[in-house]
This record gives structure tokens, sequence and C-alpha cells, in this order.
């Protein structure tokens, strides 16, 4: 054996490189296929979640071929066999362990054809979070699932005269699709029109779901307000009986109420006066208390500085000060009295000194220009009284006068020193004017 | 101190006005020194003379009614040859009447200013 080996060594290797090969091209095929071998083939064994479903036909279910099982369009297993039990028809599914948490008890699922060649797959509606995922190797009942209805059965459910029906359905329906006469392409363009209408039905429709999830949020805070409620009733009780104390002693108040109503409005009125004011004080009196910061920050020493002043001013206070105010009680309080009397007076007091401040005014305004006011005058008068008495005798001074007299006067007097001698000579002493020397009154000058 | 000097006259007193005044007060109280048993009496000396001077009212209200125009004018003869020299401060409408203006915001008068200079004589004098 070991010579024949030695002899045909190069063979030997040969043939084990074939088989080699030939392993990892099985290998690569098998990996390839759309099937998937059981987990007690190593290396590419997999272990897969086994669930089997009734359908009530298995119509073109051919196990090994890659008919897949989705859900929601994803591939999440493969149809691995397939049986007939007690009339109906067992499907059995292989689904990838990752998956197969997604599958409750209340799944449905349905047979439907891929292609057109009815290359078929499983649609597996999940179920619900509420319901438990379903076990390994359990089946789903024929009420859960739904197998593939062809035309032809749909056709042959119907009786002849719905038959009829339809036929002259479709065929009324090719002649209004004519393609030769473009009626086709009449209908797709009206279709395309439809398409704004169809955005703003979408856009509508998607208002409408808002409100409705709005509506339903409000019925669900109502239902919790109505159920907190229903859990204070009590509390509501309570909180009626004393509304009904309140009301029933603003009922007996109704009279004060409404006297108080009534001063309201000039209360607010007056109110809103004053807050218009504090507004206004308000506004002045920020940069104000922001420039007096440096004054009251500077108060502090000078107030450090004046304790001993108050420690000196204490005793003189206590000793002096306060014996002498119980001592002057009794002057001020007829300060008091007189003070009343003195208020009442104070009005005429006032408007003296007005008149006498506004006599004082007019009295000293000058005007512009060269003309002069009142105060001009009054030095003048000084001076020109002084002046007016420049003769004297030795019995004093005496006065300087100038009578004047018109004609009718004078006149008057010619007539009256006729009959009176002594008052011609006094007439004649005083040097007055006599009516032939006014000018067209008897006589002499002409103006 | 007020100036009153002019052609033929100066009655400058050199003393401030307000010794004037007394200087007034005196005067006044000196003129009706002289008394008898009815009490004081006012002296009073009569500047009238032959020299006529005279005219029309100053700020006559009304004429007096068929006085004709004589009548709307008083008249006096003077002792001066020339008559009447002038007046002094000169004759100007009167001052404004102004109270809202206060005192101390008004400039002091000018005493010896154009208001105080010589006007024209009144009564006017007729040769």
């Amino acid at each position: 054996m070991r010579r024949a080996l030695r002899a045909h060594l190069r063979d030997v290797l040969a043939i084990i490189a074939l088989l080699a090969a030939a392993i990892f091209a099985t290998t690569v095929i098998l990996i390839n296929q759309r099937t998937s071998l059981p987990s007690w083939v190593p290396l590419i064994g997999t272990d897969r979640f086994a669930l089997e479903a009734e359908f009530s036909t298995a119509q073109a279910v051919i196990p090994g071929q890659g008919q897949s099982v989705d859900i929601a369009g994803i591939k999440v297993g493969e149809i691995s066999g397939v049986e007939l039990q007690n009339g109906h028809a067992v499907v059995g599914m292989d689904v990838d362990n990752k998956y197969a948490p997604l599958i409750h008890e209340d799944s449905s699922l349905l047979l439907r054809p891929k292609t057109g060649l009815n290359d078929m797959v499983v649609e597996v509606d999940p179920g619900t979070q509420s319901s438990p995922q379903v076990k390994e190797n359990s089946t789903i009942p024929l009420a859960s699932t739904q197998p593939q209805v062809n035309p032809d059965e749909f056709l042959a459910s119907l009786d002849a005269d719905t038959q009829q029906f339809l036929k002259l359905l479709l065929a009324n329906g090719a002649t209004a699709l004519d393609p030769e006469k473009g009626r086709d392409v009449k209908l797709s363009n009206a279709l395309r029109r439809l398409d704004p209408f169809a955005r703003d039905i979408a856009r509508i429709s998607g208002a409408l779901a808002t409100r409705r999830q709005n509506i339903a949020n409000s019925i669900h805070n109502f239902q919790l307000l109505s159920t907190e409620l229903g859990n204070k009733d009590q509390d509501l009780t309570n909180f009626v009986d004393a509304s009904d104390a309140v009301l029933a002693s603003f009922a007996r108040q109704e009279a004060s109420i409404r006297s108080a109503l009534r001063e309201l409005p000039g209360t607010l009125k007056e109110t809103q006066g004053a807050l218009t004011s504090a507004n206004d004080l308000a506004l002045q009196s920020g940069p104000a208390l922001k420039k007096s910061l440096p004054g009251a920050r500077a108060t502090a020493p000078a107030l450090r500085a004046l304790r001993p002043l108050f420690r000196q001013t204490a005793g003189p206070i206590q000793n002096q000060i306060r014996p002498f105010t119980v001592q002057v009680k009794s002057p001020v309080q007829h300060v008091a009295q007189i003070s009343q009397g003195l208020g009442v007076a104070t009005p005429g007091l006032k408007l003296g000194f007005t008149s006498l401040n506004d006599g004082l005014n007019a009295l000293a305004f000058n005007p512009p220009g060269d003309q002069e006011g009142f105060l001009f005058y009054v030095p003048w008068l000084n001076h020109n009284l002084v002046t007016n008495y420049t003769l004297q005798d030795a019995y004093g001074p005496i006065r300087r006068g100038l009578v004047q007299e018109s004609c009718g006067t004078a006149q008057t007097a010619e007539v009256s020193l006729a009959n009176e001698p002594y008052l011609r000579m006094l007439y004649q002493l005083a040097g007055q004017f006599r009516a032939a020397s006014i000018p067209n009154c008897g006589g002499g000058i002409t103006p | 101190m007020l100036n009153d000097s002019g052609t033929g006259y100066n009655f400058t007193t050199g003393v401030p006005n307000f010794k004037e005044f007394g200087y007034a007060v005196a005067n006044l109280a000196g003129e009706s020194g002289f008394f008898d048993g009815n009490g004081p009496v006012l002296r009073f000396f009569s500047a009238g003379g032959p020299v006529p001077a005279g005219g029309p009212v100053p700020n006559l209200r009304a004429t007096v009614p068929g006085g004709g125009a004589s009548n709307d004018a008083l008249w006096a003869g003077t002792a001066v040859p020339g008559g009447n020299i002038g007046t002094r401060p000169v004759a100007s409408a009167t001052p404004p009447f102004r109270t809202d203006v206060p005192c101390q915001n008004n400039p002091i008068p000018d005493l010896n200013g154009p208001a105080a200079a010589q006007g024209p004589p009144n009564p006017t004098n007729f040769p």
C-alpha cells in the first residue's frame, strides 16, 4: 500500500485537490442558493424560527423555490413546506430569528402572487403588541389566513345576468377609452387636472386628521377632568355650599355693594390719575435716584462722624432743651390761638401784598427806548418840589405859583372886580391876567 | 444827582436826590409855618405878570359847551420879560402801565438821559 501510494503520490494529491475544489464549489453554490440548510448542517446550516399556517388552498405554493415570507414588503423568511391536513393546506415557514418576535398570536397571513407567473409570497400582518408572541412550531389557524383569489374564481361567483352586465360594461368602457379616437389621452388629461384638487383634498384631509387628533385629545382631557371631578365630588359639594353661603352674604349686602359700585368709577378715575402721576414720578425719580447714589454713599461716613456730636448733644437736649420745651408749651398754645386769627387775615394780606407788588411793578416798569417809566418822574418830583421853594423871607419858604384862567373866568372876574374895589386891588397885586390880554377875549392879543 | 441847568438858569442842588426829598419835606412844613388864631396859613407867591402865556388845556377831554376856542384854553401872565424858559423833564406821553414785569427785571432809569432834557415852555409864550 505504501509503495503504491509512493508510486502514485502525484495522482493521489491531484485527486485530493479535486475533491477539495468540489467541496468548495458545492459550498459556495449552496450558500448562494435561495434556500437555507438546517441548523445541523455544519458551517452553512442556520437555525430558523419554524411556523405553520393553515390555508384553504395553497395554489402555486412550491417549497424550496425561495418563495418568501414578507412583513411590510421586507423578506423575513421562506416557505419551507406544504402538506394537506384535514382537507386544507398547511404551509410551513422558516422565519429569521431576529424577526420572529414581531409576529403575535393575532397576526393574519395572506397568500399573494409576487409576479404574473404566480410566484407566491406569504404577507404577514404581525398583529398587535398587546397580543402575546407566537410560539415556535405553532400553527396559525385557518380563520387568520386568506388564500389567493383568482379572477376566474371571482367571475365564476357572479350569476349569468351580472356576467352579461359586466361584459356590456367592459365593451362600453373599451368604446369610451378608444385609443384611436384619443379618448384615453383625454381621460388621462382630465385625471391629470385633478392633481391640484387632490393636493388640496390631501391638505384638507391632513387638517381634518389633525383636528380629529385635537378633538380626541380634548375628549381625553375632558375625560380626565370629569374623572378628577368625580373623585372630588365631596369637595365640589363643599365648594357649592360655600358659594351659596357667600352669595347669600352678597345678597344681604346688596345695598352696600351697589353704593360701593356707584363710587367705583370715580375711584378708578382718581386711581388712574394717581397712577399716571406715579408713572411720571417714577420716570423722573429713576435718574434722580441714580444721581443721588454717590451722595447716599457719602452720608455713611458723615453719619459716623456725627456720632460724637450726637453723644455730646444728648445731655443738653435732655437737661436744657426738654425743660425749655415744657416751659414754652403754654406760650406756643397762645401763639397757636393767634395764628388762627392770622390764618383768617392771611387771604386779605395776600391780596394786599399782591396789589402792592403790582403797584411797585407798574412804578418800576421801564419801557425800552428813550421813553421813561413812572420811576423816572419820582426823583424829578423831589427835585422840582425843592426848586419850587427858591423864594423865602423871614417867615420861611414861599411857594411860587402861576394861576391860569380861561376867557370866561377872566370876563366874570372883570365884572366882579368892578363892584369890589378890594378884590380889584388883590387882583392887581397878584398880577393876574386880565380879559383884555387874552387872545380873542376882549381884544388885544391875537395868537 | 440831577442836572437841572441851562441857558439863563441853574437849579442843580448839588446833593443826591434822596436828600432833595428831605429838603422838599422841610419846605412843605416851612411854607405853612405861619399861623394865626385860626391855624396855619399857606404862604403863596404869585408869579403872574404882564407877559401873556397860555394855550390849549393839555389832555382836554371835552370842550366847554358854547365857550369857543378861548374858553378851551387857559391863560396867565408871567413876570419874566422873556416869558417861560421851558419844562424839565420834557413833557411826554403817559408811561405804560405794566404790572406783569417784576420790578427787579427793569433797568434803572436814566435820570439825566434824553427824557430829562429841557422841553419847550408850557404854557406857550406870546410876544
